[in-house]
């Protein structure tokens, strides 16, 4: 394959491995401040991006050109904020109560389905098989209709760039706020050691609130960053957020940083495995299908990556692996 | 005891009961297939089908712990291979179904190795995303799995009888049938198993890792073949449910599903054995009868909000962890204690039982243990002792396998420990018992110490708990009376039926020790057994490890409390800095000047 191609495939890869580096941020650190598994992650990855649909054309197919900046402005933030909202419900009435009586099952299972529960009402509303979203970015103003030509022939789709820019600088202003604003440290106090932060006057319930409105926060801006580059269906926050999730257990549940390296990493290997086409095998009357370009195999990398990491490094992880004693 | 009949099927403690269940289901099948229509009979097979995956869940969820948020993914893998079988290579539903349970199986067995050490969120996570891999091939690969409109399998399921020249074919009823005897065998063999070593090697997955693999258990093992059969269930089910359906229907197998699977056998969980039932019901129940209130929505969404909703109410119910409580009895009396025959105390100081030598453990620039030599004598009682910091827990995890020790060699009885881990030292008579006590609410302390006895011989296997052998009747019989005569011997008669909540600190700990001590260890560690008890349940506790060593085993305590050490002990290793500071007996170590300075610390030097 030529540079050009060489090139977009690499970018594409880091493009989504940075989005799936932000949902990763969030999933760890609503783990690092209540030792929970948000199961319902990549749902609030979706749903903003259908209430972002919503606001612009009440449920129906929305002209991608057709709403202008400040509408989408309005609604990318009314989305946001949805997301945000249902996060921290989700926290307090879903996980906190489960958390306060020791029952692990019912966290699992309340967030699994607080997602199926977001899954099923955007159906109720949204009927089609698929959308597409309007950009949030108006990148079709820079260059030639959002792309560059490079020399040699081929061409290079800005919005990757941009995304990729967008996320990364996310990502950094994060990991600054954790390290250096009082809140972030507060919260790593807290989830260090929830009672001495107490006795410092930071309230960790108050924390754990944040933390998931910063998850939800992250998974919206995750979710309308990736959501115009792909037709958009009821699934897709799903696989974003797993994603998003072997992103997280690649940077073993760590820091910020450690999400965003392993949601590169990911992107990267997904791209590159996804867009070699391997020769069509014909076992007598079987025949294995091509993993190429715009099919959901590209998924499967991903999520094999998730299962396989888990099984392989689990002492690795934070807590992952039981303890002794 | 029993002798004669081989199988006696009246020895069954549940057995009236199921007699009548039993007669129950056969009516209800008779009536259903003489009376009710196909599609009727469609639906009743479909559930009796599920049940059985259902079961194989609730035997991975409840009885082991392990919560498997993707087991649709068994069922599809069941349907998909059954399909393929069934087109591609002719074969007929039977032996396809059977084919595709073992494959289901050892694709549950992969999962299970990949989720055998992690702690419980983190198996839901794996296998949550193991579901949606499922899921996602199967939209993936649309010319293997028919993508979005599955795959018709044409001629509904048969069986070739050559020998009599028939093709069987089955119907609605006939799949009835079929359904109903493989979940009642499914039934009877799970039973059997709860009532067998099983059941203890269940309980003990149950608890935590620490005691299973201290009482011996095979943790990662047991893990994976529950999840074995767990998944073969689950992909026969699948396999029979396409077959009656006549169509592998993607789906059937999404995640929601899943999680409904998930609720069901969390909805049952406190009901014991039959909640699955209740639990199918509730979740199949709730869908069709928001499908019949609200006819012009679409059913899937419908369905998967009804399936959230029910969780959510499952949960509000059933706020514990699953389970049912132990059995709430009234405390019996106290049988008489039989009287002790006063015994002559073997001689404390026969030959050397644990040899330790050189024992060197670092954790980072901090020696914790610094060459230590340990030699324990059988039939002693050896306290260790130290102030904080000496490396006592250290030296204990390092003998009982828990960290390996960067140098030096454990022996016991000559038999070098080194290449032992946790649960093979164990199995070799070395077992220890750890400062923090978890009491297991739903085993009650007769049933708790029991699951130290764990497999003690081939007549308490599963297959002579399913026949109920007579071999079986009297170990299970003996296995009550090794477990009164412990609990007799910790003082714990009268609680041996009660709710282990109940018990007061000092009684868990007491409790957590009978469990040791019934796996037949050659030599108990405990680690501050005293801690945190008044003087009279220090009493007990005295009172209990001299019972127990005049039965004959060997004791190391490690402690801090002196005065207790003092009474209790043959002899006594003083540690300090992670080696011996000194060793002998209790009067000779704390009369030595060495322990004093440690210990207190030595008078100032006057400057003159």
């Amino acid at each position: 394959m030529n540079l050009s191609s060489l090139l977009q495939v690499l970018l594409a890869g880091l493009a989504a491995g940075a989005v799936y580096g932000l949902v990763g941020i969030g999933f760890g650190i609503v783990y690092r401040m209540s030792g929970v598994l948000n199961f319902a992650l990549g749902d609030l990855v979706s749903l903003p991006v259908f209430v972002f649909l919503f606001a612009l054309g009440g449920g129906g197919a929305v002209a991608v050109a057709g709403p202008g900046p400040l509408a989408v402005a309005g609604a990318a933030i009314g989305a946001a904020l949805c997301a945000v909202a249902a996060a921290v419900a989700l926290q307090r009435f879903g996980v906190a109560p489960f958390l306060a009586r020791g029952s692990t099952f019912g966290w699992i299972a309340a967030t699994a389905a607080a997602g199926i529960l977001i899954q099923g009402m955007i159906a109720l509303r949204f009927s089609a098989e698929s959308y597409s979203v309007p950009d949030i970015l108006p990148v079709e103003r820079l260059g030639r209709d959002g792309v560059i030509d490079l020399p040699g022939g081929g061409v290079l789709e800005l919005r990757l760039l941009v995304v990729l820019a967008l996320a990364l600088v996310l990502a950094l202003a994060f990991d600054r706020w954790l390290s250096r604003a009082r809140t972030g440290r507060a919260m790593r106090a807290a989830s260090d050691s929830p009672d001495a932060a107490r006795l410092c006057g930071i309230s960790p319930e108050r924390l754990q609130m944040l933390a998931w409105g910063i998850a939800g926060l992250l998974a919206a801006a995750a979710g309308l960053l990736v959501a115009p580059s792909r037709p958009l269906t009821l699934s897709l926050g799903v696989i974003v957020g797993l994603k998003g999730v072997a992103a997280a257990v690649l940077g073993r549940l760590g820091s910020a940083r450690g999400a965003v390296l392993g949601g590169l990493a990911l992107g990267l290997t997904e791209s590159i495995v996804t867009n070699t086409s391997l020769p069509a095998f014909a076992l007598g009357s079987l025949q294995l299908p091509k993993l190429g370009p715009a099919s959901g195999a590209q998924d499967v990398v991903g999520l094999l990556a998730l299962v396989i990491l888990l099984a392989v490094v689990p002492g690795r992880l934070g807590g992952a692996v039981e303890q002794a004693d | 005891m029993a002798s004669g009949a081989v199988a006696d099927l009246r020895a069954w403690p549940g057995a009236k009961p199921a007699a009548w269940i039993g007669a129950a289901w056969v009516a209800a099948i008779v009536a259903l297939v003489r009376f009710a229509d196909p599609l009727t009979l469609q639906r009743a097979a479909l559930g009796v089908y599920l049940l059985i995956a259902l079961y194989g869940l609730w035997l991975l969820v409840v009885q082991t712990n392990q919560p498997s948020l993707g087991h649709a993914g068994f069922l599809a893998a069941g349907a998909y291979l059954t399909a393929f079988l069934r087109l591609r290579l002719g074969l007929d539903g039977v032996s396809a179904a059977v084919i595709a349970m073992l494959a289901a199986g050892c694709l549950g067995w992969l999962v299970g190795i990949g989720s055998s050490r992690l702690r419980p969120p983190f198996v839901a996570l794996s296998t949550w995303a193991f579901g949606w891999l499922v899921v996602i091939s199967i939209g993936a690969f649309p010319s293997v799995s028919g993508g979005v409109a599955g795959i018709n399998l044409r001629a509904p399921m048969s069986i070739r009888v050559d020998a009599l020249g028939l093709l069987l074919r089955f119907s609605e009823a006939g799949h009835l049938v079929l359904a109903s005897l493989i979940l009642a065998l499914v039934l009877i063999g799970l039973r059997s198993a709860e009532e067998s070593w099983l059941g203890r090697a269940w309980a003990a997955m149950r608890s935590s890792a620490g005691l299973a693999t201290s009482l011996g258990y095979d943790l990662v093992g047991m893990r994976r073949w529950t999840f074995f059969v767990a998944a073969a269930l689950a992909g026969l089910s699948g396999s029979l449910a396409a077959q009656l359906l006549g169509v592998v229907d993607p789906t059937l197998y999404s995640a929601s599903v899943s999680l409904g699977l998930f609720v069901a056998v969390m909805i049952g969980s406190r009901l014991g054995f039959f909640g699955p039932v209740l639990g199918l019901g509730v979740v199949g129940g709730l869908p069709l009868l928001a499908a019949t209130v609200l006819p012009s929505a679409s059913t899937a969404p419908v369905r998967g909000v009804a399936v959230a909703v029910l969780t959510v109410v499952a949960l509000v119910l059933s706020l514990q962890n699953g389970r049912r409580p132990a059995h709430h009895g009234r405390p019996r009396d106290a049988p008489p204690l039989a009287a002790l025959r006063p015994r002559r105390r073997p001689v404390a100081g026969g030959a050397p039982l644990l040899v330790a030598t050189g024992l060197t453990r670092r954790f980072g620039g901090v020696h914790a243990l610094a060459s230590m030599d340990l030699t324990v004598l059988e039939s002693e009682l050896h306290a260790i002792i130290g102030p904080n910091g000496s490396g006592k827990s250290t030296l204990l995890k390092c003998l009982s396998g828990s960290i390996q020790a960067d140098s030096g060699r454990v022996d016991l009885a000559g038999l070098s420990l080194d290449h032992l881990d946790e649960r093979w030292r164990a199995r070799a008579g070395l077992v220890r018992t750890f400062q923090r006590v978890v009491v297991m609410p739903d085993l009650t302390p007769s049933e708790h110490v029991q699951m130290g006895l764990r497999q003690r011989s081939a007549n308490s296997g599963w297959l002579a708990a399913l026949l109920r052998t007579p071999g079986y009747r009297d170990a299970a019989l003996s296995g009550r009376q090794d477990a009164q005569r412990l609990l007799r011997v910790f003082g714990l008669s009268p609680w041996a039926d009660a709710d282990p909540v109940a018990l007061s600190g000092a009684q868990q700990r007491m409790l957590q020790l009978a469990t040791a001590v019934a796996t037949g260890p050659r030599l108990l560690l405990l680690d501050e057994p005293a801690a945190g008890m008044g003087p009279e349940d220090v009493e007990g506790l005295a009172t209990a490890l001299f019972r127990l060593r005049e039965m004959g085993l060997t004791i190391v305590v490690v402690d801090h409390n002196i005065a207790f050490v003092r009474r209790l002990a043959d002899r006594v290793t003083v540690m300090h800095e992670g080696t011996t500071l000194s060793q002998g007996t209790p009067r000779q170590v704390v009369a030595d000047p060495k322990v004093r300075a440690a210990y207190l610390g030595t008078a100032p030097q006057v400057v003159a």
